[in-house]
């Protein structure tokens, strides 16, 4: 089994289905720059039409001037671009590995392709924890100066809650979507263009993981 | 292929609801606390040739005007301008008017109080504040005119926390919000405005005859941002409580230095005890008005601790309970009115502030009752139930003024409410029957006029239960506090009597005439259906003209006004009543 998988991950090359789709994983890659991939939405009684923030790779955007100014009663950070600086690495790492991902298009090799999948769990992983870490921030960097006291807090980054008198829902978007969906068509591509299974002894014990293989 | 196109379609279908559903979960719901549509349509209509049964009297902040409106139709009546000219009646041009002005032409107008008698608002006079001028007018229930303008008082500034009527109008109350070096515009340091800036508080004694106000006394406290005041009633008659909300005496970024401690104080003020210290001659002349210092004559004032920013604090109908909110506190607080006299027969003080006892907190206190954020003005009906506005959560607490002392109701409202005013609701006996939020918002609730939107009113159903949301009026900006009394408690008068005596007013035509002094001219004329007597002036260049105008109609509302094209005269008289103006061109 786990021969298998090494040759399917790392030796030989791709077939012309699987670039295609490599090309198309690339391109969502580039497309996702453009789209939000987080979203905040405080609704309220008065503000039944809700408060929105939006994070791309590259940008912050939404009712931002709104929640500072409520939240500064609260003594919040204010919420701007410069509260997330990695928004700024973010498009970068998209490009690179669209880049990459085109360039295992282009050459074909299994093993590169397996390598920019990694970069790209690694970057799903790490934006994930900059985002859990950056709303803890706001959530309990309060300033004691603040006309209101409230206790610190952690904002969900998925789910529904309630802050004072706003109805919090955060989810992630359509660019975390498409980011995903770029992933998702790596390993599709990888998985296309499986090489054949070769009976061995050592693979009698993974049995009928072979067998379906062969069937193809 | 038609099954890969159902896929697509199944695929985008979830995704979109996705993004959606959580964009729109909460917004779904069925608006809880607002009565149906026919419910809400006979509890309100009242129709063509019926009366309201009940008036309200709002104040229109910085327009410096009272709207007056009927309940429960929520039909706007009439406007009156206090502290701005009104051209359709000739206020603020007639001679008279204009010295009641003084030359301002705004005002701030925030809280109506009632006279009352015996606890009960008697449908006398309209009392009003200009928090701008430090000023307080008396319109006359009768006539609905503004009668007298008192102020700018001394040694106030900024007259928010005012007027408050005491049980039988013995006196009005005016206190100091922005705190001032004594005597006014002279020069301290802001470094010492601790001790060098006061908050003081004006005792304005009725005539209970005419209403005449004039400033009795004052007394001297600290720079704290006095705000709001209720006087006691019943058991508490003989004081009044001043809620407070700069116990740090900040005065640089108030918003932030004036909200640094977790309490402010409400001042307990023993009017009848300071009455009696004034009238044995304690205290110095301040610009003129005898200035007591409760820190050389104790007993007068008492500080009492109360959370953080309270706006407002209010005295049960029973007068046994006072109730402030701690608007940056999520909380309300409830005190004894006996427990404070305990406390201060005890001496049972906590600290020392600015010279003046703070009684002991968990002494005085009842019960803090969390009702919501943002809590501001309470209000009070006949069943036992507290109503207390939410500023934050734009919503009203129905809460048990007893124990559980639980909330039993909220119900949301749009948006943003400051005041609430219940019928007869600051009276011994409030109705109970309706409550209305005074919303600083109106934003989309009505057809869009612009970036300046209306306020907002909103009528609600206090009788049952549950409380109901059953009309929305919009209102000129903007309305802080109103007051709700019985419509047949107003005895007013449809037509000025004739009055002969009155001076320069002329009823026959024989009398009406034009006299003339060198360069004064006067003239006496007349106004009836459909022409003036004299109908010519005829005068010189650089001559000072007067003219005095007496409409002699005895019929409802047959108003008769006169202007001219270039210069700046312009009256209107209601019938019976005669009104002069000024005409000088050089």
């Amino acid at each position: 089994m786990m021969d298998y998988l090494e040759r399917l991950l790392f030796h030989g090359k791709l077939n012309r289905t699987a670039r295609i789709i490599l090309v198309l994983a690339g391109l969502a890659f580039f497309i996702a720059i453009a789209l939000p991939l987080w979203q905040m939405t405080m609704i309220s009684n008065q503000f039944p039409e809700g408060l929105r923030v939006r994070i791309y790779p590259y940008k912050l955007e939404g009712d931002l001037q709104e929640i500072n100014i409520l939240n500064h009663y609260v003594g919040m950070a204010t919420l701007d671009a410069e509260f997330f600086p990695e928004l700024q690495l973010l498009p970068l790492i998209f490009a690179g590995g669209g880049l990459l991902t085109l360039l295992t298009a282009g050459l074909g090799y299994r093993w590169l392709a397996s390598e920019v999948l990694l970069g790209g769990g690694l970057a799903s992983a790490l934006s994930t924890t900059i985002l859990i870490y950056r709303l803890y921030s706001y959530g309990h960097n309060l300033d004691p100066m603040a006309p209101i006291d409230i206790d610190p807090f952690m904002p969900p980054p998925l789910g529904v809650n309630q802050l004072a008198n706003f109805h919090v829902t955060t989810f992630f978007h359509i660019g975390t979507a498409v980011f995903a969906l770029g992933l998702i068509g790596i390993i599709a591509a990888l998985w296309v263009s499986r090489p054949l299974a070769e009976q061995r002894p050592g693979d009698q014990a993974s049995g009928s993981v072979p067998r379906v293989l062969m069937s193809r | 292929m038609k099954r890969n196109t159902w896929i697509v379609r199944f695929a985008l279908i979830a995704l979109c609801s996705l993004v959606l559903a959580a964009c729109n979960a909460p917004a779904a719901q069925n608006q809880p606390g607002v009565a149906g549509a026919e419910e809400a349509a006979l509890m309100t209509y009242v129709p063509g040739g019926k009366l309201d049964e009940y008036y309200m009297f709002s104040s229109g902040g910085h327009s410096g005007q009272v709207f007056v409106y009927g309940i429960p139709s929520m039909r706007r009546i009439r406007t009156l301008n206090v502290f701005t000219t009104d051209p359709a009646t000739g206020y603020g041009y007639s001679e008279e008017t204009r010295e009641m002005m003084q030359g301002f032409t705004w005002g701030d107008t925030h809280h109506p109080a009632l006279s009352e008698t015996g606890g009960e608002y008697d449908g006398r006079w309209l009392f009003i504040n200009d928090n701008a001028n430090s000023r307080i007018a008396r319109i006359n229930l009768q006539t609905f005119q503004t009668e007298q303008i008192l102020g700018p008082i001394a040694n106030l500034a900024g007259l928010h926390g005012g007027p408050f009527t005491t049980p039988n109008t013995e006196y009005v109350f005016g206190a100091t919000r922005f705190s001032i070096p004594l005597p006014r515009d002279s020069f301290v340091p802001l470094e010492e405005y601790a001790e060098k800036y006061f908050a003081p508080v004006a005792g304005i004694k009725v005539d209970p005859q005419s209403g005449e106000m004039n400033v009795a006394w004052e007394v001297l406290l600290p720079p704290i941002n006095l705000d709001l005041a209720d006087a006691g009633k019943k058991d508490s008659d003989g004081w009044i409580f001043f809620s407070s909300y700069n116990a740090e005496m900040a005065y640089e970024k108030l918003e932030v230095n004036a909200s640094q401690n977790d309490r402010d104080f409400i001042v307990a003020l023993n009017w009848k005890a300071a009455e009696a210290a004034a009238a044995a001659g304690e205290g110095e002349l301040s610009e003129g008005v005898q200035m007591l210092d409760p820190r050389k004559t104790p007993g007068i004032a008492y500080l009492i601790p109360v959370a953080k920013s309270p706006h407002g604090a209010d005295v049960s109908p029973d007068g046994k309970y006072l109730v402030a909110s701690g608007k940056l506190a999520s909380q309300t607080t409830v005190y004894g009115f006996a427990e404070m006299q305990q406390a201060i027969a005890a001496a049972d003080f906590e600290a020392e502030f600015w010279g003046l006892p703070v009684l002991n907190y968990n002494k005085v206190r009842i019960v803090e009752v969390p009702v919501g954020n943002g809590p501001l003005h309470t209000q009070f009906d006949d069943k036992g139930f507290a109503y207390t506005s939410l500023f934050v959560d734009s919503a009203v607490a129905k809460w048990r003024m007893s124990p559980p002392w639980d909330v039993v109701d909220t119900v949301p409202i749009q948006y943003n409410v400051g005041h609430i005013a219940a019928a007869e609701g600051d009276s011994i006996s409030p109705d109970g029957r309706w409550l209305v939020s005074l919303n600083k918002f109106a934003k989309d609730r009505y057809l869009s006029v612009g970036p300046s939107k209306p306020e907002s009113l909103q009528l609600i159903d206090i009788s049952g239960d549950k409380m109901k949301v059953v009309y929305d009026a919009p209102v000129d900006l903007e309305p802080h506090y109103a007051q709700i009394i019985k419509a047949d408690k107003l005895t007013v008068l449809d037509i000025y009597a004739k009055d002969e005596t009155r001076p320069n007013s002329v009823w026959a035509p024989d009398q009406a005439r034009i006299e003339r002094d060198g360069k004064e001219v006067r003239v006496y004329m007349l106004a009836v259906r459909s022409h003036f007597t004299p109908e010519q002036i005829e005068v010189n260049q650089g001559d000072h003209v007067t003219i005095y105008v007496t409409n002699i109609e005895q019929t409802i509302d047959e108003s008769h006004g006169l202007g001219h094209r270039r210069l700046r005269y312009q009256r209107a008289d209601r019938p019976g009543r005669d009104q002069n103006g000024h005409v000088h061109r050089r």
